[in-house]
């Protein structure tokens, strides 16, 4: 792991204790790779989080175990790369172009007897 | 008077040493033109055994630079074979434990998406 990355994802946990983890989410991808302690300090000011909370949560690991948690999960579905994801438990690699995402997506509706979105109907379900 | 027309004979050291570029002393050539070429042959057969000794030396080793060359084609070749994909199985339906995860939308929908990233 990039070692700013660690402090980021504390920064992401503590933001979610407070219910505002994609928020703060948005706010990391936006500035990255700035991501130095009074700079993450910084986006919780932006995001509206109360900072005391915030930095108490930073200086007591609070994050620790659930990323610890996150990251053997990840190697256990023996996940090397990110980003990584699971369509319904269906692994798809890497950053892909939207019409991967569609074409996972549309098979599993249909596996699941659901219509497809018109414009999915349109293109003939592909 | 008549010319006396035979080389008077001699004797003695001196004699002998005029006989030698006659007789004795084509003998001695020979014999000493014999034995130089004995003495080239004798190097000829030498330096051709020292030569075949060198390059018997040099057979040998690059036999054995083949030889270690093989070896390690034989050792890249099984290297360089595809190894099992890394990564998961696209083929198989994982399950992704998301307890405490933060999610966006509804968490009955039919499709779940979870993304593993890091911020760096």
């Amino acid at each position: 792991m990039h070692p700013l990355a660690m402090p980021a994802a504390m920064a992401a946990v503590a933001a979610h204790e407070q219910g505002k983890f994609w928020e703060y989410h948005d706010k990391l991808f936006a500035n990255q790779p700035r991501f130095q302690p009074d700079q993450l300090l910084q986006y919780a000011r932006e995001v509206g989080l109360d900072v005391n909370r915030f930095k108490a949560a930073l200086d007591g690991g609070r994050g620790r175990p659930s990323i610890n948690a996150d990251m053997a999960e990840t190697n256990a579905l023996g996940v090397t790369g990110t980003p990584a994801f699971f369509i319904n438990g269906r692994f798809l690699s890497g950053a892909r172009p939207f019409n991967d995402f569609a074409q996972l997506i549309n098979a599993e509706l249909q596996r699941l007897n659901i219509p497809l979105p018109p414009a999915a109907a349109a293109q003939g379900g592909r | 008077m008549t010319k006396q027309n035979q080389t008077p004979l001699k004797h003695g050291p001196a004699a002998d040493r005029e006989s030698g570029t006659s007789g004795g002393g084509l003998r001695a050539a020979t014999l000493a033109g014999v034995a130089i070429l004995i003495a080239i042959t004798g190097m000829n057969l030498y330096e051709t055994r020292r030569q075949k000794t060198a390059l018997d030396d040099r057979l040998t080793l690059l036999e054995n630079q083949v030889a270690g060359l093989g070896t390690r084609m034989d050792a890249a070749a099984k290297a360089a074979q595809p190894r099992p994909q890394q990564g998961p199985d696209p083929n198989k339906v994982y399950t992704v434990r998301a307890e405490g995860a933060p999610v966006l939308g509804p968490r009955a929908a039919p499709i779940t998406i979870a993304e593993i990233s890091d911020f760096q």
